[in-house]
């Protein structure tokens, strides 16, 4: 239903994605804290 | 080859049954047949009628009420009243539970029916048998324990026992897992595979899809009154049963609409909220923003901090916050959920018999809640105001009430979360937030938020969705 989609993992924006480049893996990635978001940072 | 283990025999069966309520066909010529030691689910939407058939088999409804016929084992059978339903085995256990807090368990199981020497309850047998029961179960309970001191699981499992000391044979669960936790909707499961083992024939009444498919042999699906059909689990995937509960496919389901968000709404810097009471962090440093016109979801496991969140931008985060919050590009101040709505912001909570309801107010009055300056315009409230708002919402969320002076206690879950959505909509708010919106509410209604939530979108307001359920967040 989303155009837009923010992922939290422990309290943190994880992930954000368009509504046409999720995907329920990137999703799941980004929730549980395993996105390349996290370890760039 | 080996016979399959539920084909022995029918146990029950249901023909051509009809019931009419004044104005309306609750039953219309159902018919159903549920073999022995099968779960059998039986699924539709609110007012699809599986509740006036529940009532019809365990006597409520008594024979001459309904016409066409109920065979138990082959045999016609006539109730006239609930107690001649229990006595055929049959065994209802409905949403509210029936125990009496105040007493144990052995003694809610065998309430009515107490052993008995010498003209006097006999409690070491009492508890013994009850304790054998709760045992035969897998049940950890001891049966001395009063029944206001179990979660409501475990009264769940309490009731089932109690049932199967009545030697019921047909076990009706009337939305079992409504109020369970997880691990006790395990435990529930395990024990009706356990029970189905034992030749207790269950019929399993809920709209949670998941549940359905992972428990029942069978499916039979009401809609309108009328049954759509019977299918076994092996034919059936999610979006097929939904597809027969609402009539339609489940692409159609989800009513996505591509949209060009405009400009930001609202932006919020580095938010960061601390526990009450000490420094650990539930929500770190989040930035972002929400654009109008556009459906943001935030998605992530429980406990990420997606309900901490925006109780922090709401100003009901009961902790230490930091952070910055811009309207417009203008900075707000919210210490309060007054300032927020002031400032043209909603939050429909994800828990709305605790925060977003006055349960023994009327429908208009808990419309009308946060919005009382438009209803009262000189600090009196009007009630033409309060019935014009009212009416005009309950028409447009097509909220189904008997009247706006109805409580809205007496509403579906669906027509309760519609109530709240009407009452954060007269507010109309530039950003409106949604935690879980459609948590434990029906198929049918779902697909009536979302058309809300994309209408809203149509009309220029942000809306931000929390949702545990990827395929509303995503599809």
């Amino acid at each position: 239903m989303s155009h837009r989609i923010l992922v939290l993992h422990e309290g943190e924006i994880t992930g954000e994605f368009s509504c046409e480049e999720a995907t329920p893996e990137k999703i799941m990635l980004a929730a549980t804290g395993q996105s390349p978001m996290v370890e760039n940072q | 080859m080996q016979e399959p283990r539920l084909a022995s025999k029918t146990f029950l069966e249901i023909r051509h049954l009809t019931k009419t309520f004044p104005g309306v066909k609750a039953l219309d010529g159902v018919s159903l047949s549920v073999q022995r030691g099968e779960i059998h689910a039986l699924c539709g939407e609110n007012g699809a009628g599986k509740s006036t058939l529940i009532k019809i088999l365990s006597g409520v409804y008594p024979h001459g009420a309904y016409s066409g016929e109920i065979l138990l084992e082959g045999k016609p059978v006539h109730f006239r009243n609930i107690r001649e339903a229990e006595q055929a085995g049959i065994a209802v256990i409905y949403q509210e539970l029936a125990l009496v807090k105040e007493m144990t368990i052995g003694e809610n199981i065998f309430l009515g029916q107490e052993p008995k020497k010498w003209g006097l309850v006999d409690w070491n047998t009492l508890y013994f048998r009850a304790g054998q029961l709760l045992e035969e179960l897998g049940l950890h309970l001891n049966p001395r324990t009063p029944i206001k001191n179990l979660g409501i699981g475990q009264q769940q499992l309490a009731e089932i026992a109690k049932a199967l000391s009545k030697n019921a044979r047909l076990l009706i669960l009337d939305e079992p897992s409504a109020a369970l936790t997880e691990n006790e909707v395990k435990i529930l499961l395990r024990l009706l595979h356990q029970l189905r083992e034992r030749g207790v024939t269950c019929i399993y009444i809920s709209h949670k899809i998941g549940e359905v498919l992972s428990i029942a042999d069978r499916v039979t699906v009401l809609r309108d009154g009328k049954s759509v059909g019977t299918a076994t689990i092996k034919e059936l995937d999610e979006h097929r049963l939904v597809a027969m509960m609402v009539g339609r496919e489940l692409s159609d389901f989800y009513p996505f609409e591509p949209s060009q968000p405009s400009e930001t709404v609202l932006e919020i810097n580095g938010l960061t909220l601390y526990e009450p009471g000490n420094d650990r962090r539930v929500v770190k440093s989040a930035s972002f923003q929400i654009r109008r016109g556009e459906i943001l979801g935030i998605s992530g496991l429980m406990g990420a901090g997606r309900t901490e969140l925006l109780m922090g931008i709401f100003g009901v985060w009961p902790g230490r916050r930091e952070g910055k919050i811009f309207l417009n590009n203008q900075a707000l101040q919210i210490r309060q959920p007054q300032d927020a709505i002031r400032a043209g912001l909603g939050l429909m909570s994800e828990d709305r018999k605790r925060f977003g309801l006055v349960l023994q107010h009327s429908v208009a009055k808990n419309i009308t809640l946060a919005n009382l300056r438009k209803i009262a315009p000189k600090n009196i409230l009007d009630e033409n105001f309060e019935g014009r708002f009212s009416n005009r919402l309950v028409e447009e969320l097509g909220i189904r009430a008997p009247s706006i002076h109805h409580e809205v206690n007496t509403l579906s879950g669906g027509n309760q979360q519609k109530v709240v959505l009407a009452k954060w909509l007269l507010t109309e708010p530039a950003v409106l937030f949604l935690d879980e919106p459609t948590r434990g509410i029906d198929v049918g209604a779902k697909f009536e938020i979302y058309q809300i939530m994309n209408q809203l979108v149509r009309d220029g307001v942000a809306v931000v969705m929390v949702s545990s359920e990827l395929p509303e967040i995503l599809v």
